[in-house]
């Protein structure tokens, strides 16, 4: 069963309290869930001026990984005449996980807009998943594949990412997921806001501020070599996934050799990774290892010396 | 130097955010160097925290980059602390209450007030340090210091957190503390430093998260707690105020049912908690029931009307003493116990010395603007009535020596 937590600011909570508070959720949500889900709904998408933030994370409770779609939107004023926000989690469980992600139910699932109704609701219904194959236009299609890399490494890498004015979020959310293996979609912490709430553990991607001189532009054109040295986070809320400015010295990270399924929609559904009980291991992946096919290579030209030089005695 | 250093230190300091003690001698100092950043405790952004090992010809310390290091944080959170405190005690007011209750707004007024110099005379209040006090310059920056004083605004919501916290780790937990906002006080002999702290009245609501709860922890350390109480909260007064429309029309919380009692009982608790008291000991903190917004209940009281009357003051700013402070707290009884009887039960419980101040932030009601619907009033009209008395009668029960003509018995 899937759940939902709305929490606003109301005269009167599910709690019977005034002021921010659980105001709407589906009956039976776990105790734990909740506190995790409050705690996750204090309007920190909503620092900038954007109006309305939707992120994806995974929320680690009780030894428990739940897939958490939310939505925070500001609402005008509230009973003391001061702004407003709405929170909206949308807690899905694994029959729910999509092939195509949760972007593609982060654009299709009606989040609320206003203050609800107060009280307990049944289980939320959840729409057909939206799907989008197009390419986000005025970005360089490279960064696409660069981007569905970082989030397909096995470190917790966080990116941030800067836009071409006029860009949905949502719509370059959706190539790179796209662009992630199926398995690993729903593994991939992601948010139209600069900061929020994520799991540790997994790779994030989020839209970085207008004046964060370490974000991706995606506005230019893919640097070549593509070199993005990700910031390792060092805490649990991870409340600044972010990433450093291209350091030319390291050494570059190839984009080109992975195999990908042609299409999402065409793709076999696979298994969904997510992590469980072991949602701190990093998941496998393995690493390109240039000089493991050179030592094999002279291994195997040492061992065709000797054998022919058998052959000739 | 270092000696000279020393001798000035306080054996032991209380840091104001993870309100641990700690010798003050074990304080950790911030490396400036730029190549030394990323601190386990604190995070990979931050500067390294260090105990120093060397020190330059002044004594001063040197981090292991070799630049000079004047800033200083607690052993344990490693969250930046002003020298001043290794030197001076520290008294902490914690400010309690329901959301909207009118804290921030108290807030404002107060230390906007205190710093005039007017509330107390020859009582020195400054910032300890303006860059750590950020959020009391941008509340009083709001009502009172506005670059536009004829432009309606309004302090904003207290958010639960955010640029107002400072967090740290501490074995697999992040702790998330409200910022201290220090003022060093000082008059005649005494010298202290005041800890205030402003929450989200949701950090104070029964049942609230566990993280909320850890952002109340100065509830432990705290020698006096400032109850905001809004009695607009309550619906048994708006009858008489004219109705509830009317009351949120003018800045009252006409439709949240304010429960100040189980605000106040949740808090015994934390504090009984906090402390490891029993439920039998009394509270070793001295509890003020400050009365917000009262411009807009004045008309239920009229026995603090009558006792502010006979209370002219040398300056309207300037704090009455005992005598008239007794009165208008009998005057305040008086009113709690026509309107709101079981706050003044759940008070008298758990603190029969307390002491009832009415104050209003704004000093007058503020306006609804008809397109938002928000609330808000012109800054240049704002003056608030008795907003320091609160903390003047907190700290002189917290530092009877110094404010003595500001102390009197509740229960005489
Ligand atoms: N009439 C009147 N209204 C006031 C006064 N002080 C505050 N208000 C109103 O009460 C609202 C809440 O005041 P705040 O100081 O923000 O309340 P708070 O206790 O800090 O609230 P939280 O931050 O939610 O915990 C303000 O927006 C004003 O509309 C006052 O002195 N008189
Ligand atoms: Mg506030």
């Amino acid at each position: 069963m899937s759940f939902e937590l709305i929490h606003t600011s109301v005269p009167r909570d599910l709690d019977g309290q005034s002021g921010f508070g659980v105001a709407a959720m589906t009956r039976g949500l776990p105790r734990q869930l909740r506190d995790a889900l409050v705690g996750w709904s204090d309007g920190s998408e909503l620092q900038d001026t954007a109006d309305r933030a939707i992120s994806y994370a995974v929320c680690q409770v009780g030894g428990t990984a739940w897939p958490v779609l939310t939505c925070v939107t500001r609402c005008g004023v509230d009973w003391s005449g001061r702004a407003n926000r709405v929170a909206h989690h949308l807690v899905l469980e694994p029959g729910d996980r999509c092939i195509e992600g949760p972007i593609a139910l982060a654009r299709a699932f009606a989040f609320a807009r206003d203050v609800p109704e107060v009280g307990l609701r049944p289980a939320p219904s959840l729409p057909e998943p939206m799907q989008d194959r197009g390419m986000p236009s005025r970005v360089d299609p490279a960064w696409i594949d660069v981007l569905a890399d970082r989030m397909s490494t096995p470190d917790a890498s966080a990116v941030a990412v800067r836009l071409p004015r006029g860009l949905d979020p949502l719509a370059l959310l959706a190539a790179v997921t796209a662009r992630v293996e199926p398995g690993r979609r729903w593994a991939v912490q992601w948010s139209t806001a600069p900061d929020f709430h994520a799991g540790h553990g997994l790779p994030s991607m989020v839209i970085a501020r207008e004046q964060d001189p370490s974000a991706l532009d995606l506005g230019l054109p893919v640097p070549s070599p593509r070199v993005i040295e990700p910031v390792q986070r060092s805490d649990s809320t991870a409340l600044k996934p972010r990433t450093r400015a291209v350091d030319r010295t390291a050494p570059p990270v190839s984009t080109s050799n992975r195999e990908r399924s042609s299409s999402s929609s065409t793709a076999e559904p696979s298994p969904v990774w997510l992590p469980e009980e072991t949602a701190h291991e990093p998941p496998e992946v393995s690493p390109a290892r240039p000089w493991v096919s050179l030592v094999l290579f002279a291994v195997a030209g040492a061992i065709t010396l000797v054998a022919l030089g058998l052959l000739i005695w | 130097m270092t000696t000279t250093l020393r001798r000035t230190l306080r054996p032991n300091t209380t840091c104001p955010q993870c309100w641990s003690q700690f010798p003050s001698a074990d304080v950790r100092f911030i490396a400036e160097s730029p190549t030394l950043v990323g601190d386990p405790v604190v995070g990979s952004d931050e500067p390294l925290r260090f105990l120093p090992t060397r020190f330059d010809r002044q004594g001063r310390a040197l981090d292991p980059g070799g630049a000079v290091c004047m800033r200083m944080a607690c052993p344990v959170c490693h969250l930046e602390i002003p020298p001043a405190l290794l030197e001076v005690g520290q008294t902490v007011v914690s400010v309690v209450g329901a959301p909207s209750s009118g804290k921030s707004v108290l807030l404002a007024a107060a230390t906007f007030t205190m710093r005039s110099g007017l509330v107390v005379p020859g009582l020195d209040f400054a910032d300890i340090d303006p860059s750590l006090n950020d959020l009391t310059i941008d509340l009083e920056g709001t009502l009172f210091k506005s670059a536009t004083p004829d432009v309606p605004t309004m302090i904003a919501k207290t958010e639960t957190s955010g640029r107002l916290y400072r967090s740290y780790r501490r074995g697999d937990l992040r702790i998330t503390a409200p910022k201290p906002q220090l003022f060093g006080l000082a008059r005649g002999g005494m010298r202290s430093v005041l800890a205030l702290y402003d929450n989200a009245g949701e950090h104070f609501l029964p049942g609230a998260v566990p993280p909320f709860e850890q952002a109340t922890r100065h509830l432990g350390v705290s020698s006096a707690i400032v109850l905001v109480i809004d009695p607009t909260q309550d619906p048994r007064v708006h009858g008489p105020l004219g109705g509830r429309e009317h009351v949120a029309a003018l800045g009252g919380s006409s439709s949240a049912p304010g429960r100040a009692d189980l605000v106040l009982l949740e808090l015994v608790n934390r504090v009984r908690r906090q402390r490891g008291l029993s439920a039998n000991e009394p509270l070793p903190l001295r509890v003020i029931v400050a009365l917000s917004k009262h411009d807009l209940w004045s008309p239920l009281a009229p026995e603090i009307e009558d006792a502010l009357r006979g209370a002219s003051t040398a300056h309207p700013m300037r704090a009455p003493h005992g005598a008239t402070l007794a009165h208008v707290h009998q005057g305040g009884v008086a009113f709690l116990e026509r309107h709101l009887p079981e706050v003044l039960g759940a008070v008298r419980s758990v603190e029969p010395g307390f002491k009832v101040v009415p104050f209003s932030g704004l000093g007058r009601a503020p306006q609804r603007d008809e397109a938002s619907g928000g609330m808000s009033i012109v800054p240049s009209h704002v003056r608030p009535t008795w907003a320091a008395v609160p903390f003047v009668v907190a700290l002189s029960e917290a530092l009877p020596e110094a404010l003595q003509e500001y102390r009197f018995d509740a229960r005489a």
